[in-house]
């Protein structure tokens, strides 16, 4: 699989645009789990991935390594997902933002492990995606995020264990 | 059975963080992006062909692009730095002589310069800014009301304020923005009481639809009024001198936010207003400029200056001066005197604040890559500055290119926030706005700064060096917190990261001191002992028996080789411990009177070998309105402001020794 991205990578930079499309379709699913983790809205995960697809077609032939493309694009995605969130392009002063969690005396622990996600830190959120999901190392994350390895380290923990007692906690296993 | 615990919280977590299938609005905007890409494939960067053979051949390394220490800071300490861009505001010291021209609302001054990005900030000190005073129709009685006050527009962007007055009733509230994006902050459901029925606002120019790059506000509800400054890019093409582009607004919904201790934080008031506007605003050209820059100093050419009311650009070629290395894991090998160095000033000493999305990076830098590329001390490279604009009549500005920034607590040095702190610089250029011509000029010698362009700085490697194969490179306590954005505590986190030149993973204990006790020891383990992180990657955990401490060891190879180090750590270690105690329980007085300190002790010989070593703190104090609310002596203090904490998360490199291997008393 990684061969099969990295000669779409050679042939979208030598200017084949159905191999380009081919590579995000390959990874649009990806794409979609790291802006969500973010955002948390499809509306704006599709500006963030369209932002990002357009980026990702103008920088293309200065990347590299194609062996780096998933990553490169993952970058490049949360960096326009937090540009989003902070308002860059839009309206929003950063201090009104609304939390982005819901209140903890709102949770059902029981009923809704969406929500149960939704009170992981955002950066614990997004680190479990990046790791569990989408495979990256923590070197990998740490590059993406510009954190230390350490810090991506105590964020995986943190939010396993945050998830643990969430989650298998329903079960009594939390220990 | 504890590998099995593990695989099924693994399995929990992965089940939770998919997702099925791709949402349809992204299925949706993909369709759209790929019928807008170009058929042609855009070429790659070059370098100007009379360039080329200067540049040096560069190699990749994996290290961390300098924008993301300020973005990643951001993340983790979104409110902390937010709340602080809030409370540095309108207490900027800039000259205030623009708000005294007569006859200007002075919302673009007021508004702009107290946010992060500023646009047009001196747009009031243009005799033919437009006065539109262009009250909008509502169709709902709300008791707001909407005015567009003041517009201009270089051609490049469309820059306009708005006035809301609001009812008394809205003094319940912290700040009202135009309601957009609507459930764009919602979790993954969309709340009951946003109904879909509520319009986002629209601006358009020229009959398209258009979004801001910039804006602010001031004011409050309480105050009866908000102030809005807006800066939108010119849409439909090329526009000419004089020309005059329709602009509307269309606010249907106000989105109206209690204070965070209201309560009510989560379920922002949706308001109906019904605001519609529409004015025209003339396409002014006849102050901007853009010329071929001429000059150079100390490797600095300017190579292109372009300017306009709202904005100047300045393109540059310097050289790489080295890494900013001493404390590289708090600032990931930031290259010395990038574009977070530059500063402008007018001629007479009105800084023109920097504009970081106005900053285009050379490409050959990667920083968009997974392995950005860090060229090597000497390296030419190229980049793009923005700054806010200059007043009416200012035809020169000076540029300075500083060692460090002086004014980030994330990217410089600590002790260069300190009040008074004279920093050294690498450049300073007199740049005509008209010309382009770049003459170098020694006024820092006046402010008593000087040029760091002697032999002896050039071959300083400005390094940090190991001792006994150690380099303990920063620590930090602050609160641990559920929620960066909530700010829920669960007690607070001491951690201290550190390299080792060793081969075999170091067998370390690192013991915790506050104010004269210890805290708690975090022990490394033989990995055998540890669980191991990554298949096929020599990376380790050990955890104490409580699972609040632990040690995380990680084989480093030779990802760090460009930054200069005398040696090339092998190996990048953590130690962590927990407390339970609350944050505002070990936060008693300021880090300055606060004693933190670390022994680390080898466990095969029970030897200190360092104690109480030199290294990067971060201290985190307790939220403004907490420690406000405990001792307003405490509160953390805005550069400018005259205090000594440097930031909302207070760092400071402690004065103590150099690290050693004697043993030194204890406090």
């Amino acid at each position: 699989m990684a061969q099969g991205i990295e000669k779409l990578v050679r042939k979208a930079k030598k200017g084949d645009r159905d191999a380009f499309i081919a590579l995000i379709e390959e990874q649009k699913l990806a794409m979609s789990r790291v802006a969500l983790a973010i955002l948390h809205n499809e509306e704006d995960a599709a500006d963030a991935i369209g932002e990002t697809v357009l980026t990702a077609y103008a920088q293309l032939p200065n990347l590299r390594e194609p062996r780096y493309f998933k990553t490169w694009l993952t970058r490049v995605l949360i960096h326009n997902c937090y540009d989003l969130l902070r308002g860059h392009s839009h309206f929003m002063p950063l201090d009104v933002l609304p939390e982005t969690q819901a209140p903890a005396e709102d949770y059902d622990q029981s009923m809704d492990v969406r929500r149960s996600l939704a009170q992981l830190a955002e950066n614990d959120r997004l680190v479990l995606t990046l790791h569990y999901m989408d495979g990256f190392k923590i070197r990998e994350i740490a590059g993406m995020l510009g954190m230390k390895e350490g810090t991506v380290k105590t964020r995986l923990m943190r939010g396993r264990n945050r998830f643990k007692k969430i989650y298998l906690g329903q079960e009594g296993d939390c220990t | 059975m504890k590998h099995l615990r593990k695989n099924r919280t693994t399995a929990g977590l992965r089940a939770e963080l998919q997702i099925d299938r791709v949402p349809a609005a992204v299925e949706r905007k993909l369709k759209q992006v790929y019928a807008e890409l170009p058929m042609d494939m855009p070429e790659p960067h070059k370098a100007p062909a009379w360039k080329r053979e200067e540049y040096e051949q560069v190699e990749a390394v994996t290290v961390k692009r300098w924008p993301w220490p300020v973005r990643a800071g951001l993340a983790a300490g979104g409110t902390v730095l937010a709340a602080a861009v809030l409370l540095m505001g309108l207490n900027f010291s800039y000259p205030q002589f623009t708000e005294s021209l007569p006859g200007l609302g002075g919302i673009f001054e007021k508004v702009n310069k107290s946010w992060k990005n500023p646009m047009g900030s001196n747009l009031n000190t243009y005799a033919d800014l437009e006065q539109v005073s262009q009250g909008a129709l509502a169709q709902v009685d709300s008791g707001y009301e909407l005015t567009v006050d003041e517009a201009f527009c270089d051609g490049e962007n469309v820059y306009f304020t708005t006035e809301l007055r609001c009812p008394p009733e809205a003094a319940q509230y912290e700040s009202i923005v135009f309601y957009k994006y609507g459930g764009r902050f919602e979790m993954f459901e969309k709340r009951e009481d946003s109904p879909e029925d509520y319009e986002d606002c629209q601006f358009t120019i020229n009959g398209t639809v258009t979004d801001s790059i910039s804006g602010g506000m001031t004011g409050s509800p309480g105050e009866g009024v908000l102030r809005y400054s807006h800066v939108m890019p010119v849409q439909g093409g090329e526009v000419a001198d004089g020309q005059e582009l329709p602009v509307t607004v269309s606010i249907p919904t106000l989105e109206a936010h209690y204070s965070k201790d209201s309560g009510k934080r989560q379920t922002p008031d949706l308001i109906r207003v019904g605001f519609e506007t529409e004015f025209t605003v003339t396409v002014n050209k006849k102050h901007n400029h853009i010329s071929v820059g001429k000059g150079q100093d100390n490797g600095v050419s300017v190579l292109e200056v372009e300017s306009t009311p709202g904005y100047i650009k300045l393109k540059l070629e310097t050289p790489i001066w080295g890494y900013e290395c001493e404390e590289e894991m708090r600032v990931n090998g930031q290259p010395k005197g990038g574009p977070y160095a530059c500063h402008l000033y007018t001629e007479d000493g009105q800084e023109l604040g920097r504009n970081s999305n106005l900053i285009e990076m050379d490409s050959r830098l990667e920083v968009l890559g997974p392995n950005p590329i860090y060229p090597k001390k000497g390296t030419m490279i190229n980049y793009t500055v923005g700054f806010d604009g200059a007043p009416a009549g200012c035809s020169q500005v000076k540029l300075r290119i500083f060692e460090l920034d002086p004014g980030s607590a994330l990217m410089a040095k600590p002790e260069t926030m300190e009040p008074g702190y004279i920093h050294d610089l690498f450049a300073e250029l007199t740049i005509d706005l008209e010309t382009g011509k770049a003459e170098p000029t020694d006024t820092y010698l006046q402010e008593g700064m000087k040029k760091l362009d002697t032999e002896e700085y050039v071959n300083t490697p400005h390094t940090p060096l190991f001792t006994g194969g150690y380099l303990l490179t920063d620590k930090s306590m602050g609160p641990d917190y559920t929620d960066w954005d909530s700010q829920v505590e669960e007690g607070y986190m001491y951690q201290v990261d550190m390299y080792a030149d060793t081969e075999e993973v170091p067998d370390l204990t690192m013991r915790f001191w506050l104010n004269g006790q210890q805290i708690g020891e975090v022990k490394s383990r033989a990995p055998e002992e540890c669980t191991q992180l990554e298949e096929g990657v020599e990376s380790y955990m050990y955890r104490q028996e409580d699972e609040s401490r632990f040690c995380l060891a990680r084989y480093n190879g030779e990802n760090l080789q460009n930054l200069g180090f005398q040696t090339i750590p092998k190996w990048q270690m953590s130690f962590v411990m927990h407390g339970e105690e609350p944050w505002a329980d070990m936060y008693t007085k300021p880090y300055k009177e606060t004693n933190v300190i670390v022994q680390v002790i080898d466990n095969k010989t029970g030897e200190v070998i360092f104690d109480d070593p030199r290294m990067y703190t971060t201290w985190v104090p307790q939220m403004a309105g907490a420690a406000e609310n405990r001792n307003p002596a405490d509160a953390p203090v805005m550069p400018g402001e005259g205090g000594a904490e440097s930031d909302a998360a207070s760092s400071s490199i402690a004065e103590l020794p150099n690290p050693g291997t004697g043993v030194e008393s204890m406090p």
